[in-house]
C-alpha cells in the first residue's frame, strides 16, 4: 500500500493526506467556535430623506444654500443626494444656570443652526444605510459641499420610504 | 549521502515543504488543544446568550427617535452583529459645573439625555469574560463605537449579565 517514498499506492504522499485532514479539522473548528453570523437584509434602492445640521453659522449663511442642487461628500467627492429644502433656527449653546443648578440650552444672538434636507436613493442593510458607499446614520459627522457651500455637520434625521 | 536531495526531499523520501507545513499545523493543533484542555479548566460556552447594557450620553431627541426595540447593533467596522435591542431607558443627562465659589455641582442638562440600551447578545462566555464577534471581548467600562442601520453613537458598556 505504501511505497518506499511513503506514497499511498505510489500516488499520494501520506504527509499530504495528513495535512489535508488537519486543514479540514481547523476549518471545522474555526466555524464551530466562532460567533454566529447575522442575517443581513437584502440591499436595495430605498428613497430616503435626511437632514444635516450645520451649527454656528452667521445669519446670512442660509442664503448660500440653493435647493434643487446636488450635494457631495467633501472628503472623497461622493454624490450623496439632492438638496430639497433648507431652513435655520437659533443656534443653542449649553450654558450653566447656577441659580437653578441646571445647564440650559440658550440661543446665541447672531448665530444660527442651518438644516439642509436632502433626498437620495439608499441601500439599507441590517448594519447600515448608505448612499453609494457613504453612510447616512443619525449621529454621524459629515463634511459636505455643493457648488455653493461647504461645511461640516451632523446627520440628525433620516426618513425612509418617503 | 545528502540529507536533502536536489528535489527537496529529506533522505530522498519526504518533501521539506510538506514536513515544514506538518510541523506548523501540529504546533497550531497543540496550541489549540492546550487552550481547550489546559490545567485551569477554562469553561467556555459557545453561542451563549447574555445581556449588555450600553450607556450613551449626552444625546438629543434626534438619536433617541432613531433607536427602537428589535434594532440590531454592530460595533463599527465589525462584520457580525453584537445583538438586538431588548430595552431602552431614557434618563436625564448630567454634567459638572462649578459655582462662583468653585464648588462643583453635578446638574441636569436641558434637552439632553442619558440613554441606556440593553442588547441581547449571542457570543462566547469564558471564565475570562464575554466575547462577541468571535474574539471581541466586552467588559464593563469598555468604550465602543456602535451603530444600527439608523444611528451611530459612542457608547460605554455599563453592565453585562446573563439575565435581563
Amino acid at each position: 500500500m505504501l511505497d518506499k517514498n511513503y506514497r499511498l499506492f505510489g500516488r499520494i504522499s501520506i504527509i499530504d493526506i495528513v495535512l489535508f485532514i488537519l486543514l479540514v479539522v481547523f476549518v471545522f473548528s474555526a466555524r464551530r467556535f466562532s460567533a454566529p453570523q447575522s442575517v443581513a437584509a437584502a440591499p436595495g434602492d430605498v428613497a430616503i430623506r435626511y437632514t444635516l445640521e450645520l451649527q454656528r453659522k452667521l445669519p446670512d449663511y442660509i442664503n448660500k444654500i440653493q435647493t434643487d442642487t446636488d450635494i457631495y461628500d467633501n472628503l472623497r467627492g461622493y454624490y450623496i443626494g439632492r438638496i430639497v429644502d433648507v431652513y435655520d433656527e437659533p443656534y443653542l449653546e449649553d450654558v450653566p444656570d447656577h441659580d437653578n443648578e441646571i445647564i440650559r440650552r440658550v440661543p446665541v444672538d447672531g448665530l444660527r443652526t442651518v438644516y439642509v434636507v436632502v433626498e437620495a436613493a439608499a441601500q439599507i442593510t441590517e448594519q447600515t444605510t448608505t448612499v453609494g458607499s457613504y453612510e447616512i446614520l443619525v449621529g454621524k459627522d459629515v463634511f459636505v459641499r455643493s457648488k455653493d457651500f461647504a461645511s461640516s455637520g451632523f446627520v440628525v434625521i433620516v426618513e425612509r420610504d418617503i | 549521502m545528502m540529507i536533502i536531495d536536489k528535489q527537496g526531499r529529506i533522505a530522498g523520501k519526504v518533501s521539506v515543504i510538506d514536513l515544514a507545513l506538518l510541523i506548523i499545523l501540529l504546533g497550531l493543533a497543540a496550541g489549540f488543544l492546550y487552550r481547550q484542555f489546559s490545567v485551569t479548566k477554562t469553561v467556555q460556552l459557545a453561542n451563549a446568550k447574555f445581556y449588555v447594557t450600553l450607556a450613551v450620553e449626552p444625546v438629543r431627541e434626534y438619536s433617541i427617535d432613531a433607536i427602537a426595540v428589535e434594532d440590531v447593533f454592530y460595533e463599527q467596522y465589525a462584520t457580525q452583529s453584537m445583538g438586538k435591542v431588548v430595552a431602552i431607558d431614557k434618563l436625564e443627562a448630567k454634567e459638572i459645573i462649578k459655582k462662583t465659589n468653585g464648588e462643583p455641582l453635578y446638574v441636569s442638562m436641558e434637552d439632553k439625555y442619558r440613554l441606556l440600551i440593553t442588547l441581547e447578545c449571542s457570543g462566547i462566555v469564558r471564565d475570562t469574560g464575554y466575547f462577541v464577534n468571535g474574539n471581541t471581548q466586552l467588559s464593563e467600562g469598555s468604550d465602543l463605537r456602535v451603530q444600527s442601520n439608523k444611528v451611530f453613537c459612542a457608547a460605554r458598556v455599563e453592565t453585562i449579565s446573563e439575565t435581563i
